[in-house]
């Protein structure tokens, strides 16, 4: 029990720290790039914890719509719009500082919905181990600990991105962003498959011998790359797609490609 | 991150976290194993003790541990079990360990053939073993979780004592003033800070050498600049005598020799006024008093021009407080003549002058102004900078194309910085002009 609380929760809080890490290197280290003040940082830490409490109580009314595929219909909305607002982010990246304001809002938005998804979840397991109280203690230090392990896992590659050159850092944070952006896609095919949305596809493979997504690895690196042991064609495409999206976007065509290439010419 | 002790804290105690915890999981995970083998082992230790009884000679139910049963099997025939064992067979009869499903519960069971025609079946609830198991472990991870806080705080107090002699240094060098310039010495230096406060020595000690040398310049460049000046200006006054008249030429020589003359006097006045020399000249000033001496010293030009300069202070507060400021008697005494100069320069014979004393609780404040052409708003940002002439004909006149030497708005600017007060441009109350109004701020008594 212990452990699939670990492993529970660790899914969805390494996945929210780790991009909260990643932007939180990119605002600071680089503001032309993406740019936000620590008050507005602290108020979209609020207003995700707040859009994680109500989310959490809509839940049980989303669930009967759409023929009880409600829940997997509203999550596949949340992970295309946090989606969505990355790759406008990336695209309407330009050097000139009046887009920063709106690119700030975009950010605030994205880590608010993240937060929201990542959270609710959090707050629903959270309240049936009220139902169980002979695991509670189990559960609750569980939860510690996950709590602890996203939260350094965050903080330490914040670190270590601000600890690199800058140039070499916004590469490894853009990097980073684009495979979130697969992943996220991803998921939320996923999430459509499941709501029998899309037509159901054989999988292309099954690694579940190998790494199980429900053990502490997989269920890390599902967060860390959005490892699936049995993903089908629609998903690896959403990847794909995700990923060579902001490759193409002028955030790394004008921003990082053009920072990486002076130092290398230099 | 901007502080090095943030960094440093937040680094070790994420890393300490992360590893910590990945070990505890670690742990969690192997002795999870280990538990479940010594169930294991216990389950096997029943069986080989039933192996020992004499099936046949007992009659009554085979008492188990609560959370175990028991079943005995001869030929396919049920011939013992304990109380809460199921009629049917446990699993499928193979012998050694497995799982299965009864009373509700998943069990482990454990078969052993004896004799070839008895089978023992030992079961054990899974659930319960887990959470005895679990809870075993779980006590013994707590003190790591809950160990945390403490090493945080012990981690927190070592990096504070590892940067305290950093601490002390920046401490050191924000109360240093701009005219010291003793070497910093710290008690204990530690080998990382030896370069930095070495360096810093020697930063000062050749800081001290150039201002050394600078004020040396000043001096000399007063005495050697104004000297043959004077020289110059009699000689054109002893020409002008033997001549008996003063032709178009000789007026543009004798201006250009006064201008020159003027800009030598606002250049030293700029390269006198350093950051370093104010501090060491700063004392309480009567703002009231200096105006009234200032005006006064300059009251001849006013007088030579037919234009009229009038004091005016303002009803500030009931109790009738002196309005002081911290300040250099020179320094205040050039920025307003230089104002005074400026305002009269631009303002046609026979114009008005005004200067206003006001004050709020905060900020005290001086207003020079005239009727002269004004300055228009698009240059109002601009007359600060060095040597910039106006470019507005209303402004340029013979005496000002003549006298103004540029520098005197950027040495008003200059001093009003080195007082911490500001300056700024307006219109002037007077129907037309400029005002210049400076703010500073205010020394309670």
């Amino acid at each position: 029990m212990f452990l699939t609380a670990i492993v529970f929760m660790l899914r969805e809080l390494i996945e929210a720290a780790l991009l909260f890490g990643i932007l939180l290197q990119l605002i600071n280290r680089q503001p032309s790039l993406l740019s936000m003040q620590r008050h507005w940082i602290v108020m979209t830490l609020i207003s995700g914890v707040v859009a994680a409490v109500i989310f959490a109580e809509l839940m049980p009314y989303f669930s009967p719509l759409f023929d009880y595929a409600g829940f997997e219909i509203v999550n596949a909305c949340v992970l295309l719009i946090i989606s969505g607002i990355l790759l406008h982010t990336a695209w309407s990246y330009s050097v000139e500082q009046k887009l920063v304001k709106s690119r700030q809002y975009s950010i605030m938005l994205m880590i608010t919905f993240v937060m929201m998804r990542q959270g609710s979840e959090i707050i629903l397991y959270l309240q049936s181990m009220l139902f169980q109280p002979e695991l509670f203690i189990t559960n609750l230090f569980a939860s510690l600990i996950a709590l602890a392990v996203g939260l350094s896992s965050g903080l330490i590659l914040h670190l270590l991105l601000s600890s690199l050159r800058v140039a070499t850092g916004q590469a490894i944070s853009v990097f980073l962003l684009a495979i979130f952006t697969g992943n996220m896609l991803s998921q939320s095919v996923q999430q459509l498959t499941q709501a029998e949305f899309l037509p159901p596809i054989i999988e292309l493979w099954d690694s579940n011998q190998i790494l199980s997504e429900n053990s502490l690895l997989g269920a890390v690196l599902n967060a860390l790359i959005g490892y699936e042991a049995t993903p089908t064609y629609y998903q690896l495409l959403a990847y794909l797609l995700g990923i060579i999206l902001i490759f193409l976007s002028p955030l790394w065509r004008n921003g990082v490609a053009k920072i990486l290439k002076r130092i290398v010419n230099s | 991150m901007n502080s090095i002790r943030s960094f440093i804290l937040t680094g070790t105690l994420s890393v300490l976290i992360l590893f910590n915890f990945i070990a505890a999981i670690q742990g969690y995970r192997s002795s999870m194993a280990e538990a479940e083998m010594l169930f294991d082992n216990h389950l096997l230790e029943h069986s080989q003790l039933m192996t020992l009884l004499d099936f046949s000679s007992l009659d009554k139910p085979v008492m188990t541990g609560s959370n175990m049963v028991l079943q005995v099997w001869q030929n396919d025939k049920l011939i013992k079990s304990s109380l809460d064992a199921p009629e049917t067979l446990i699993g499928d009869g193979s012998p050694g360990f497995d799982f299965a499903n009864f009373n509700s519960y998943r069990w482990r069971t454990f078969t052993r053939s004896v004799r070839s025609d008895y089978l023992i079946i030992v079961a054990e609830r899974t659930d319960l073993r887990f959470v005895l198991a679990e809870n075993v472990i779980l006590e013994s991870l707590l003190p790591s979780l809950l160990g945390i806080p403490v090493v945080g705080f012990i981690v927190w107090i070592i990096i504070s004592r590892g940067l305290l002699p950093l601490k002390n240094l920046s401490q050191l060098l924000q109360v240093k003033k701009a005219n010291d310039f003793k070497s910093v010495t710290l008690g204990h230096v530690p080998n990382e800070l030896i370069q930095v406060i070495d360096s810093i020595n020697s930063y000062v000690q050749r800081l001290e050498r150039v201002l050394e040398r600078e004020k040396r310049f000043s001096a000399d460049a007063a005495h050697e600049l104004r000297t043959p000046i004077s020289a110059l200006k009699i000689q054109l006054h002893n020409i002008a005598t033997e001549a008996g008249y003063e032709s178009e030429n000789f007026l543009q020589l004798k201006s250009g020799v006064n201008r020159l003359q003027h800009l030598i006097e606002q250049l030293l006045v700029l390269y006198r006024l350093t950051p370093e020399q104010f501090q060491n000249t700063c004392h309480v000033i009567e703002l009231s008093q200096i105006c009234q001496d200032t005006i006064a010293a300059f009251y001849p030009v006013i007088e030579k021009k037919s234009q009229s300069l009038e004091l005016e202070e303002m009803e500030i507060d009931s109790e009738k407080k002196k309005l002081e400021i911290l300040g250099d008697t020179f320094a205040l005494e050039t920025l307003l003549t230089n104002l005074l100069s400026n305002a009269s320069l631009y303002t046609p014979p026979g114009g008005q002058l005004k200067v206003i004393i006001d004050a709020d609780q905060k900020y005290v404040y001086i207003t020079v102004e005239d009727n002269g052409p004004g300055i228009a708003e698009s240059e109002r940002e601009l007359i600060f900078q060095r040597f910039y002439r106006s470019k507005s004909n209303a402004v340029i006149t013979s005496e000002s194309a003549t006298n103004g030497g540029g520098l005197g708005l950027t040495i008003v600017h200059h001093l009003a910085q080195l007082h911490q007060a500001t300056v700024t441009v307006s219109e002037s109350s007077l129907g037309q002009g400029a005002a210049f109004k400076l703010r500073f701020p205010r020394l309670c008594s």
